[in-house]
């Protein structure tokens, strides 16, 4: 027994490793050609730190960039809001009304997202809303909504009802009981939820790419259009930039909160 | 709850109510109106023709086919790499766990453009693998507009949705009933069938579906890495942003090919839905 679980340890560690090495080697090669000296994406040339200068110099991918966290953040932080409190009065509706409700709100969550980008360029185009910042704006809290209301509702699910009552009848107002009572309890999914939306955001490509116009691109809006031509190197090196900031990012949230910061995200994007 | 108190809460509820209105189904109603309206000069007309059109086409058929079969075997590969990598994630200690749940959400903070071109970068012609690929046999030293080529950019983008759904349901899976089959005789085969796929069935509807969706919808992938194959999602973006004219065109085609790719989808989520019912209502815990 102990001789075939050493055994079925080593094959399960080889097979992790050979996932890993598939889903890792692009990477690798990627951040490997971010430094290199030539241009070329197939031939090594020898080590340089030119592509990071040439990134700097780049204006239209570093102002892409900053439009991606720009939109990231309030897209996130407005669909936090929204998806907040429709999930309470979700949870305080009839039934019925509340499972058809959280049905449409999950529509973005499900659709494709080739579907929602056209639905959403074809509306703007109808009631005649020019495609910029506005509207990749509003594309994107719609698309986050569902994902806070599903981190937010299970919370609203295991809240005391009692709690809050008392609160109520010890001469609390309604917004002070919400403030001191439900708020500590369900900030745990607020929070993930916001993390979700953040994520869902920084991203995405396809609904930016059919909501956001000529005038106004985000990061993957401006790769998009550097694949037509070559894409320089430089894009190597932020894309390397941006997975170290994240590594550590990941790393530090892991550390700190152990237990269950993982499983809450996982649960939430497989529901 | 009193009756003054439900319709105060139905009140409270209606700017969410308009909210999904304005930008959810409405937008969803503008493609179900182009795909059955013709706009001429008289006016706008009800019409079946725009949907007519694209079930007659042969390269729209070809096109639904390459994605179907693309998204099943992309589908099919993810399920036989993911789940035992689920499982095995399962057995590991909690610091192994940690860090492979870590290296499983890495690249899905990268773009998708970004993943792809980072793979592309691997099969194209000239590339580091170029040598071992004319070794196999590829004559131009490259795996780039083949179908190879496709469902490797597919498996490689959505594996992580369909593992991190199936862990979490194997997690849940109590292990004392794996370890009484195992007493009462069962061999591998049927602990698989007979405990781990039942109860964990949920997981994998939901990253089937994950996994499925995305496949089956992609213009990114089959652009990037076989730019000669045309999927449904690749024509829909041609027709929209290239014929159409860039930005905020109206096609005729496009909106009954999404349509049509719509009803896919729903009809994708409704299987996998009475799938799970059924197996709610006659499941063995």
């Amino acid at each position: 027994m102990k001789r075939r679980g050493r055994i079925s340890k080593i094959i399960y560690r080889a097979y992790v490793a050979l996932i890993m090495l598939f889903l890792y080697s692009p990477i690798a090669v990627l951040i490997l050609f971010s430094f290199n000296a030539g241009e070329s994406r197939g031939k090594f040339a020898g080590f340089s730190l030119r592509w990071y200068k040439d990134l700097m110099q780049r204006d239209a991918l570093l102002g892409s960039f900053r439009n991606t966290l720009i939109v990231a953040a309030i897209a996130s932080v407005v669909a936090t809001l929204i998806g907040t409190y429709a999930a309470i009065v979700i949870h305080k509706m009839p039934s019925i009304m509340r499972n058809t409700t959280i049905k449409v709100a999950n529509i973005p969550m499900l659709n494709a997202e080739i579907v929602t980008g056209i639905a959403f360029m074809l509306f703007f185009g109808a009631i005649s809303v020019p495609l910029g910042f506005s509207t990749i704006l509003i594309a994107h809290i719609t698309f986050n909504v569902p994902y806070v209301i599903l981190s937010v509702l299970p919370k609203l699910r295991q809240l005391n009802k009692s709690t809050y009552e008392a609160a109520l009848d010890l001469g609390a107002t309604p917004a002070m009981a919400f403030r001191k009572i439900i708020l500590p309890d369900i900030l745990p999914g607020i929070i993930s939820g916001l993390l979700i939306a953040f994520t869902l955001s920084l991203d995405d490509f396809i609904i930016s790419y059919f909501t956001a116009g000529a005038a106004f691109k985000t990061l993957s809006v401006e790769i998009n259009t550097l694949t037509k031509r070559r894409i320089p190197l430089s894009v190597n090196a932020l894309s390397t930039i941006i997975m170290i900031v994240v590594f550590v990012i990941l790393v530090i949230n892991n550390l700190r909160k152990r237990p269950n910061g993982n499983k809450a995200l996982i649960k939430e994007r497989s529901a | 709850m009193t009756k003054k108190s439900r319709i105060n809460n139905i009140l409270l509820s209606i700017p969410i109510q308009a909210w999904l209105l304005v930008f959810t189904i409405v937008p969803l109603v503008m493609i179900f109106f182009y795909a059955f309206v013709e706009v001429s000069d008289e006016g706008v007309k009800f019409t079946i023709n725009n949907i007519v059109n694209v079930i007659s086409n042969d390269r729209y058929k070809s096109a639904f086919y390459d994605s179907l079969y693309y998204a099943f075997i992309s589908t099919v590969v993810c399920f036989i790499l993911g789940y035992p990598l689920a499982y095995v994630m399962t057995k590991m200690s909690n610091g192994a766990r940690d860090l492979l749940m870590i290296l499983l959400m890495l690249p899905m903070w990268m773009n998708i453009l970004i993943r792809t071109y980072a793979l592309k970068a691997l099969i194209d012609e000239q590339s580091i693998l170029s040598g071992f690929f004319k070794f196999i046999g590829l004559e131009n030293g490259t795996l780039t507009n083949t179908t190879t080529a496709i469902i490797i950019g597919m498996v490689y983008n959505y594996l992580p949705f369909l593992v991190l759904p199936i862990y979490t349901s194997l997690l849940k899976i109590d292990y004392s009933l794996i370890e009484a089959a195992r007493d009462l005789g069962a061999g591998g085969f049927v602990v698989f069938s007979k405990i781990l796929l039942p109860l964990s069935l949920p997981g994998i509807l939901s990253g089937i579906t994950m996994v499925f969706v995305p496949s089956v919808t992609t213009f990114v992938i089959p652009q990037l890495l076989a730019n000669k194959k045309w999927t449904v999602g690749s024509l829909i973006e041609y027709k929209f942003m290239h014929e159409a004219g860039a930005g905020a065109g109206v096609s005729a085609d496009g909106s009954a090919l999404s349509f049509l790719l719509m009803i896919i989808v729903i009809a994708m989520m409704s299987i996998v839905n009475l799938v799970d019912k059924e197996n709610d209502a006659g499941g063995v815990v």
